[in-house]
Order: structure tokens, then sequence, then C-alpha cells
């Protein structure tokens, strides 16, 4: 019960950080117009206030017609999240995957893998996206067989190529973790017991390492959240999709970015601090995640 | 045989990067032939709409490029470390709630908010006067840039403090009688140096991919130009690396040369900064970075672990 108080007072002190945030550059602009800093940061502060009680009123304008925000942050806000989420689930699987499967290699291949993945680690997302959308369109070209749906246009939303790219890196970063962790492990004295027993290797791999890694793999759930939602941006931005943060970078009103902003850190905060609840509830030693 | 190779890579490394910082002065070649040209031999690299050779487009950009990154990327732990060492030293415990505090900013993508504050300051429409001057836009770009991770680097460092403040040289050092800036100078400080070494080269590589990132977003180290009638892209003030990425990002289709020519020139670069970290660790602890995480056995420690490991695998070959 203590804890839950403290996630949701680091919660209220989150959502009060992000809207002072919001009317931050409130201070810089009044230098071009003439108005006085500090008054100008507060109006915009008590702007933003007001209309995140009355979130309903919010609207953007395209062309002179104006849209009510929330229906369409519902919406974006949803599709970025599924984005997210998925890739998230993914990137752990196949870096535990893949773990496993470099488990069965000699040890001087292992050398070598670690070596190449030093080197991808280092590319940068764009890099990996922009080549990604690249071989897709030359694959079409070629053969005249559409892979993936490189772009969102209209209804039609692309789905599995997003979430690919967003995978992609997180992946690397988390199989070189898992990898290391897993040397780790082997070297401890229950690894060798197991084997005095007989138990053959892929078992002991399975059974036995995959339960005592799994923790200290979550440690890296924040920094990987945190790279992910880099990614997100451009991943939207190249793929023309209407999730959250197109609407969080077309429209840089303050009320409007506040009000997104908090819509982008509220399911994510929820679903962090969720999923450490079950680790910490379910798994032995979970408890040490912090 | 190990320190042979790192240091070969670490001169290659070192070379590399003077290269691209001393041959700027090239001058910017016009072509007559119709542009956009793939890579041949005339362009190594290809050129542009305009006709401008990307080989040396990027070169001129990259002093503004990798230059930005490292004066950020220094001020960054020039502000954090000071920061970090007092917070673990002085206030350990305050430091449990600055640390979840700080947690916060882990679910907000740092680009987005980069590109909130940096907004009112880098756009500039043509024609128009604009309001700061291109040393004041660098200069509040890097002072933004370098403020926005300064929390999550102090509060990091601080921990490490914190931690180091466990050890039981410290412990007796405190009852020798040293005062903590005593400690801090003398046992604190040079333990943590290499750490600082690895975060700052880990810091420099976030640097150029938000730059990059920005860069799509059409806003530019040193400012953007709107063309007052549309058509052409944004231009960058400077022809540094992003506002390269930024300009092109049409052309991927028909002549991926042009956007992807600034983006690989990232690439390399967080590569050789990678590498250079790498090498670095391998030299000063004998003990790798990215392959390897921080741990508290000696050389002597792995190498026996390493020794005791061919055994068990012997030995499962054996039972098996």
């Amino acid at each position: 019960m203590k804890k839950l108080g403290a996630i949701s007072l680091q919660f209220i002190a989150a959502c009060v950080g992000i809207i002072i945030f919001g009317a931050l550059p409130s201070l810089f602009i009044a230098q071009g117009t003439g108005g006085s800093h500090i008054g100008m940061f507060i109006d915009t502060l008590s702007s933003i206030i007001n209309s995140l009680i009355h979130f309903n009123e919010i609207t953007f304008e395209i062309k002179g017609v104006e849209y009510q925000v929330y229906k369409y942050i519902f919406e974006g806000a949803f599709y970025s999240l599924t984005l997210i989420i998925c890739a998230l689930f993914l990137a752990y699987l196949i870096a535990i995957l893949l773990t496993f499967l470099t488990m069965q290699f000699p040890k001087w291949l292992r050398e070598k893998i670690k070596l190449a993945i030093l080197f991808f680690e280092s590319l940068p997302d764009i890099l990996v996206i922009l080549v990604l959308q690249l071989l897709i369109i030359t694959f079409y070209k070629k053969t005249d067989i559409l892979l993936m749906k490189v772009v969102t246009v209209g209804d039609s939303q692309a789905y599995l190529l997003p979430i690919i790219c967003l995978a992609i890196l997180p992946t690397i970063q988390l199989y070189r973790i898992t990898n290391h962790l897993y040397e780790e492990e082997l070297l401890k004295d229950y690894v060798l017991l197991t084997r005095a027993k007989g138990i053959r290797h892929t078992i002991i791999l399975w059974k036995h390492i995959l339960r005592n890694t799994i923790v200290s793999l979550f440690f890296h759930l924040k920094q990987t959240i945190w790279f992910m939602l880099s990614t997100l941006v451009v991943v939207e931005l190249l793929f023309n999709v209407f999730g959250i943060t197109y609407y969080l970078t077309t429209y840089m009103i303050p009320e409007v970015f506040t009000f997104i902003l908090l819509f982008l850190f509220v399911p994510i905060f929820v679903f962090y601090h969720l999923v450490k609840l079950i680790i910490e509830k379910t798994v032995k030693g979970g408890e040490a995640l912090s | 045989m190990l320190l042979v190779c790192t240091s070969f890579i670490y001169s290659a490394v070192v070379n590399h990067e003077v290269r691209q910082i001393y041959h700027i002065y090239d001058e910017n070649k016009e072509l007559i032939d119709s542009a956009p040209i793939a890579p041949r031999k005339e362009a190594w690299l290809g050129t542009d709409k305009l006709g401008y050779d990307m080989l040396s487009k990027v070169l001129i950009g990259a002093k503004f490029t990798i230059l930005g990154a490292l004066t950020i990327a220094f001020l960054r732990m020039m502000v954090s470390v000071p920061l970090g060492l007092v917070l673990g030293t002085y206030f350990p415990k305050g430091q449990k709630y600055l640390t979840s505090l700080v947690d916060v900013f882990h679910f907000v993508p740092l680009s987005v908010v980069a590109l909130y504050l940096l907004q009112p300051f880098l756009f500039l429409k043509a024609g128009q006067e604009p309001v700061y001057s291109l040393t004041e836009r660098i200069a509040i770009e890097i002072v933004v840039l370098t403020i926005l991770t300064v929390p999550v680097l102090s509060v990091l460092i601080g921990n490490e403090t914190r931690e180091l403040f466990k050890e039981e040289y410290v412990s007796s050092a405190k009852t020798l009688g040293g005062s903590k800036l005593h400690i801090i100078k003398k046992h604190i400080f040079p333990a943590l140096r290499e750490r600082f070494f690895i975060l700052f080269g880990q810091q420099f590589v976030q640097t150029l991919i938000v730059m990059a990132h920005l860069g799509l977003f059409f806003l530019y180290f040193g400012g953007t130009i709107f063309p007052s009638e549309g058509g052409d892209p944004p231009k960058s003030v400077t022809n540094e690396w992003s506002g390269l990425i930024g300009g092109s990002k049409i052309f991927l289709q028909w002549a991926p040369w042009i956007p992807l020519t600034p983006i690989v020139c990232f690439a390399v670069t967080i590569l050789a900064v990678m590498l250079m970290v790498e090498g670095f660790s391998r030299v000063t602890s004998g003990r790798p970075v990215y392959f390897k995480r921080k741990n508290t056995q000696t050389l002597s420690a792995e190498k026996k672990r390493l020794r005791k490991k061919e055994n068990s695998f012997d030995f499962l070959d054996k039972s098996m």
C-alpha cells in the first residue's frame, strides 16, 4: 500500500512537471513580442491548466476547419501504443530466442558475433528504417511482390514494418545484454550441479538460466522504452503514420502539446509499473527491481 | 595481441576523425551535368538536386555536427559530474526521491522534448530578420540539448558515488579524518574516471542521434530557413548533417544517395566513437565495455574464470 502511494505521488509530480514544461517555451518567445517573460509564462500556465480541465474544448485547425483534439488523439494514441507494446514484446522474445541459439555455438564464434553486435548497435535508427523501406520498395519494383505496407495511406494502416523497425535496435541491445547475463550465469555453481546430474545443455538454458536472468533483463525495460519512444517519433514521421507523435509534433501550441504529452505519458507509465508489479509478485527476487 | 589490436583500431579511428574535420575547406563543386547525379567517379557520393557535390557538402557540414555534438556531450559531463558527485556525497538520503522523480524522464521521448523547446528559436522565415543571430542560435541549441539530459545523468553519477561511499577504503579514509571533499578528490573521482569517459562517449552518440532526429523535423543545428514560397525544402544555414537529412528525405525513392550520405556519416561517426570507447576501456582496464558489463573481478580472476569455463565445456562433452 505504501508503495502504491509512492507511485501515485511520483505520478502526480510527473504530471505537474509536464504541465510546467509545456509552458516553458513561452518564457523565451516573449522576447519578440515585447511582453514580460514571467507574466507570459504564468498566462500560458493558467491557460494550459484551464484547457486540461475542459479538455473537450481543445481544438486544432486544419485549413480553417476546427477539429476536436481528443477524438483524434484516442485513435492515434491507440495506434502508437499498439506499435510500441508489440515491438517491446517482439524485441524481448527475439532477443531471448537468439541468445538460446548463440549459446549452442562454440566460443570463438560467439566472440565474432559480439563484434558484429557492436557494429549493428551503432547504426542510427534513421538509417535502419530508411534502408528497410528502400529494400522493400526495390524488392517490389523487381518482383512485383509487396512484402509489407511501406507507408500508411488513408485507412490502410501499416503495422508490420513499423513494428519491425521499432523492434530492431532494441532487440540488438537486449540481445547483447542477455548474452552477457547468460554467460555470467553459466559459470555459477548450480549450473555445474545440474550438469553433473546429466541434464542436457538446452534444458539447463531453458529451465534454470532463463528463470534466473529474466529479472535482470527486465532491469532494462525502462531504457528500452525510452529508446523506443525516440525511435517511434522517427518511425511515425517516415511511415506517415497518424500516431500520437504526429499530433505531438505538428501542433506545437502549448495547450495541445501538454495534453498530448500527458496522453503519451500516462499509458506508458501505467504499463511500466504494471509489468514491474507483476514481476515483483511472481518472480522470486523481483523485489530488487527498481 | 589485444593491446595491439586495440591501439590499431584507436589510431585508425582518430585518423578518421581528423580527416573529417580538416578537409572542410573544399569548395562546393557545381556540376554541369543534369543533377541529381548518381554516385560515380567524378562525384563519389553523387550530387543533390541543385548539383552540389554531396561529398564536399558532407565534409563541410562535418565540423558543425561533430564539434557541436562534442561540445554538447562535454558540457553535459561538465555540469553533471560535479552535480552528481555532490548529490551522492552530501545528500545520499534525498537521492532516492530524486531518482524516482527523474525516472519520469524515461517515459517522454527526448527528441520531441528538444523539438518543442527549440522550435521557437530555430525557425527562420526567408527574408525575415531573425530574432537571434547565428551564434546565439547555436548557443541556445547547445544549452537546451545540454540541460535536457543533465538530471538523468547527475542522478546516475550520484548513484554510483553513493555506492562507492559504501566501499571499505572510503570508510577507512573517513576514519583517518579525511573530509568529504578530500575523499571525493582522492578516492571517488579517480575510481570513476574511466566510467566518465565511457559516459562521455555514450552522451556523444546520443547527441548525434537526437540531432539526426531533429533534422528530420526540419530543425537544424544553427537554424532553418523556410523559403517564403512553397516548393523547395527548408534549407540549413550551416550545411551540417542533420540539415542535409531533413532537406533531402523526400528524395529517398528516386535518388537514395542524397539522404543516405549524411545518415551514413552519422553512422560512421557513431561507430568511430563506440570503437574509441571500447578501445579506451580495453587499454586502461583490460576490460571491454560493450561486451561485458562493469564487474568487480580483476583481470586474473577473469582469466581463471575463462579457464574454468573451458573445463566445464569439456566436462559436458564427456558426459554426453
